[in-house]
């Protein structure tokens, strides 16, 4: 007895299945392909917006943050600091008026020390408070990593020298304002401590006595 | 030995060639699925990946609204102080030196002198005396042309120290007997010295050089000629408050030195020029 398909008609209907779902997989895989590379293109401008976003949100804070330092600089009527960095000087303001206005030295932001041991050492922003005013017979230790910075070798001792300028600022949250001293890594003129202000000893010596603890200074 | 046959004997060759390919095929689909597979991974872990990122931008971005938000409202929230736009006298103490400023331009600048610092112990022992400018913020409250400096009572203390006297305060209507019989007293607004024979002779008194009785250097009340030193204060005055003021001098050598009692000395020509500029109530900055 004859089957009612024959072998051949199978065989034929089952190469014209396999051939339809090797049509059917190609397209599929080419589909997913395309979406990938699609997806990856995206990704990378997904990645840059991501990146100017933060840059942008960091900007905005920036820019907000120096404005508002700015207003509260102005508002202040009790005698106060402006140091400002971009115009490089340091103010006596009182009331509005600008009693003294000084030529300050700016020390960059900058990365320092040795690695792996470093520190990002930026300018400060904000308002600080003074927390020190060194007199002649005060102490201060700068940190250690100035003496490398200068390629210079620490000395064991920091104690018994006076390594800032007579009447320098240190704030509470430990910016230095200082007066070029006359030995150690901080009396080469070339040189300014990185994250910090240096002005004349006079105009330093000038300001000393209107400055005490807790006066504020405006740093923008 | 014969080959391995791929189809049983009695195929066709159609039927042969048929089951090849339908193998071909077979596989080709295995491999194909395979490749799908791999590439549907691979298209997952980008689509993850792209929305993670998406959802992180979004994160960022409201972050960093929320943040700059705040600063903003802060910064809203402070008035707008507009800059003194009056002139205002600022005085440096370490460099003894005065500026007529608007704004930051300066208008007119001059030496000056200032407080010397030193300490008088009055002669009670009680007292201290400390001959300092103050620092602070001051307003021009008066303006005088050819003042007279009335010394207050430190100032005969520091005499009387310096010349190793005595001190005594005169009161009207109280006089001061004398061992020569003769007395001190005030008549109208002078301090007389009345002899014994009851007649009165005005005295004169003048920077460093006092009314001294029987070893005593003599204070006369106030309101009193003997109490008022013409040209001490040179020609003008700015009146501050307290006793302290800007004023000329007739002792232009110590313009630029810390010597004064702690008001603010000018040459004569500078408190004149300064005395034009300034009005009543003009702000004085000392630091």
């Amino acid at each position: 007895m004859k089957p009612p398909i024959s072998r051949t008609s199978l065989l034929g209907l089952a190469l014209l299945s396999l051939t339809t779902v090797c049509g059917v997989l190609y397209w599929d895989a080419g589909r997913l392909r395309n979406e990938a590379a699609h997806l990856s293109a995206d990704m990378a401008s997904v990645a840059r917006a991501r990146a100017e976003a933060l840059a942008t949100a960091a900007r905005d804070r920036e820019q907000l943050l120096e404005a508002l330092t700015r207003k509260q600089a102005r508002n202040d009527r009790k005698i106060h600091l402006v140091v400002n960095s971009d115009s490089a000087y340091v103010a006596l303001v009182r009331g509005g008026v600008r009693l003294r206005v000084m030529r300050a030295e700016v020390g960059a932001s900058r990365r320092v020390g040795v690695p792996p041991d470093t520190l990002l050492v930026t300018r400060p922003r904000g308002v600080q408070v003074v927390a020190r005013r060194l007199g002649n017979t005060d102490r201060y230790e700068p940190p250690r990593w100035v003496w490398t910075d200068r390629s210079l070798p620490v000395p064991l001792d920091l104690g018994g020298i006076s390594w800032l300028g007579d009447n320098s600022l240190v704030t509470a949250s430990g910016t230095l304002v200082y007066a070029q001293p006359t030995e150690g890594p901080l009396s080469d003129s070339s040189y300014v401590m990185p994250g910090a202000f240096r002005l004349a000893a006079r105009d330093l010596a000038a300001i000393r006595e209107s400055l005490t603890a807790g006066t504020r200074v405006y740093f923008f | 030995m014969t080959a391995p046959r791929l189809a049983p004997a009695n195929w066709s060759p159609v039927d042969r060639l048929l089951g090849a390919l339908v193998v071909l095929a077979a596989l080709l689909a295995l491999a194909l699925s395979l490749v799908t597979r791999r590439d549907l991974v691979a298209r997952n872990a980008a689509r993850m990946a792209f929305e993670r990122n998406d959802a992180e931008i979004e994160v960022v971005q409201r972050d960093a609204s929320a943040g700059t938000d705040s600063l903003r409202a802060l910064l809203d929230s402070l008035p707008d102080v507009p800059s003194p736009d009056r002139p205002v006298i600022v005085v440096s103490i370490a460099e003894n030196r005065v500026w007529y400023k608007l704004r930051d331009s300066v208008l007119f600048t001059a030496r000056v002198a200032t407080g010397s610092g030193k300490e008088l112990v009055l002669q009670d022992g009680k007292q201290v005396v400390r001959f300092e400018t103050p620092r602070g913020k001051f307003t021009v409250q008066r303006r005088d042309s050819a003042p007279a400096w009335v010394p207050p009572d430190w100032h005969y203390a520091e005499q009387a120290n310096k010349k190793k006297l005595g001190l005594v305060q005169l009161v009207r209507g109280k006089p001061l007997l004398l061992a020569d019989g003769s007395r001190i007293t005030v008549v109208g607004n002078d301090v007389v010295r009345q002899g014994a024979d009851g007649e009165s002779q005005p005295l004169t008194a003048s920077d460093g050089r006092e009314i001294v009785a029987d070893g005593k250097v003599v204070i006369p009340p106030l309101g009193t000629n003997q109490r008022k030193y013409p040209e001490v204060l040179g020609s003008f005055r700015l009146y501050l408050g307290d006793g302290y003021a800007l004023h000329g001098t007739n002792a232009p050598s110590s313009i630029g030195r810390a010597v004064s009692h702690g008001c603010v000395r000018l040459r004569n020509q500078d408190i004149a020029a300064l005395y034009q500029m300034t009005d009543l109530g003009t702000p004085v900055y000392i630091y």
